[in-house]
């Protein structure tokens, strides 16, 4: 099992975090937190000495003010930045093909290590590429990444597709992890469950769920 | 009876409706504010909340108050305009930003300073002329004052207006490009309403700001407040899409 870095949270997920050589994918709308839950994945991962790749839209620096907002500190463990400015690898919306080729030659270069990978360009490759390409792009890219010792993290804006690419993009990864805002009377109350995870039985519950510096809260969600 | 019949309409459409659909609008974006963890949403939401407290009040002060007080009045909307047009500053390079393109926004970068220059100077006329603000506040305001504040306004509002629809429409944040429209249209409406009232103190230029908010002639100032005050809350509740937990259990 590779933690999540959220304790409240692998004791949803498994008892023990994501399941092993899996590929999980977080949904909800802008500005909830999705990628809150790749920083501490990472940062989670990184103090446990795997691998680490995390692959951005944004540039370096702007994901590291980010991750300070969380109380996060990048300063002396980092991963391998596939990004679009200050990474170790370029990242270019426009190159799928390079995108792909990119993070399996990694995964090969650390063969024999326990990895993690975190992709936030989910959506904005979906923005710009017909699904299809993307579907296949992703089957491809899960099947080379499974041969590894890897877990795959991946972000997905909620509001921005078609509710049939997110269904099919769902479709695709080992789990769903679904946060969003819910109007409760005159309440704004967000909440996450767990939509599917690959070996366990489908969990139907929300759960509370509050952001602070030190980490995710989670606490089951009564009506 | 009838004159009774028309106060009570006009405060309760002029006054009371608007200043409830503002409160609630603020209510929603501080709510909404308080769920989320993105800046720049977060950002965004806060800034309408305190606009649209602001806008419940103003809404009281110009239909509560009599000449006495016009000076601060005066002093609050100077400050009030240049704290929308500090918003509005700051909005554009976050939507010109959310657009793949990076295209420029009507020559925002540039024209951003004579838009501050537009805007202190329409702080200067308020308070340098109480009696010119609103235009509809004729007590005692020449015609020249009331076209000059007119001219001025337009120009800082229906510029902005129309910039923050092209950022809107530009953007490939969706959320953020519904907000957006939303504040587009807040910024037009509040343009509608320096129409309505610049013509309504040309026509009726001896009329006080008091005798004039209580009469029939105040109404359509009142729906475009309502409408103002709408679209506040679609621009709030644009910055998140909302579940119903019952639909889905």
């Amino acid at each position: 099992m590779a933690s999540s870095g959220i304790p409240s949270l692998d004791k949803v997920l498994t008892g023990d975090g994501y399941p092993d050589r899996s590929t999980v994918l977080v949904v909800g709308p802008p500005g909830i937190g999705k990628e809150a839950l790749g920083y501490w994945f990472t940062q989670s991962g990184l103090e446990q000495g795997d691998f680490c790749l995390y692959a951005t839209r944004f540039s370096v620096r702007e994901v590291l003010q980010d991750e300070k907002g969380f109380g996060i500190d990048s300063s002396l463990k980092v991963p391998l930045w596939f990004a679009s400015e200050g990474g170790q690898i370029k990242y270019d919306v426009n190159d799928l093909a390079g995108f792909s080729f990119k993070i399996k030659e990694v995964l090969k270069q650390n063969e024999g290590r326990r990895m993690r990978v975190v992709i936030d360009v989910l959506s904005s490759l979906l923005m710009l590429n017909p699904p299809e390409t993307i579907y296949k792009l992703l089957t491809q890219l899960f099947a080379d990444i499974k041969k590894y010792d890897a877990v795959v993290l991946a972000t997905m804006e909620e509001g921005m597709h078609k509710p049939e690419v997110i269904a099919a993009m769902q479709q695709l990864f080992d789990g769903v992890i679904e946060m969003r805002l819910y109007e409760e009377g005159l309440r704004v109350v967000p909440l996450l469950r767990v939509r599917k995870m690959r070996g366990t039985p489908p969990q139907p519950g929300y759960f509370n769920f509050s952001l602070t510096r030190s980490g995710m809260e989670l606490s089951g969600y009564v009506k | 009876m009838s004159n009774e019949l028309e106060l009570v309409l006009v405060i309760a459409l002029g006054e009371v409706l608007p200043a409830i659909v503002f409160l609630y609008a603020a209510y929603w974006s501080f709510e909404i504010r308080r769920a989320l963890v993105g800046r720049i949403y977060r950002r965004q939401a806060a800034w309408l909340g305190i606009l649209a407290i602001n806008l419940a009040a103003v809404v009281f002060i110009t239909y509560s108050t009599n000449i006495e007080v016009e000076y601060l009045i005066s002093l609050y909307y100077a400050v009030l305009f240049l704290v929308v047009f500090a918003y509005i500053d700051s909005v554009i390079p976050v939507a010109r930003r959310s657009d793949p393109l990076l295209r420029g926004i009507l020559h925002w970068g540039t024209l951003r300073y004579f838009l501050w220059f537009d805007a202190f100077l329409l702080g200067v006329l308020n308070v340098g002329i109480p009696g010119v603000i609103p235009p509809s506040f004729a007590s005692g305001s020449s015609l020249v004052a009331n076209l000059s504040w007119f001219v001025v306004a337009s120009i800082l509002f229906g510029f902005s207006g129309v910039a923050v629809y092209i950022g809107a429409r530009r953007s490939r944040d969706m959320v953020l490009r519904s907000s957006l429209k939303w504040l587009g249209a807040i910024l037009l409406i509040t343009l509608a309403t320096f129409v309505v009232d610049t013509t309504e103190s040309l026509l009726i230029p001896t009329m006080t700001n008091f005798q004039f908010f209580y009469t029939y002639d105040a109404l359509p100032s009142g729906v475009l407040y309502i409408l103002m005050a709408y679209s506040f809350y679609r621009s709030a509740r644009a910055l998140s899409s909302l579940g119903r937990i019952q639909d889905e259990s």
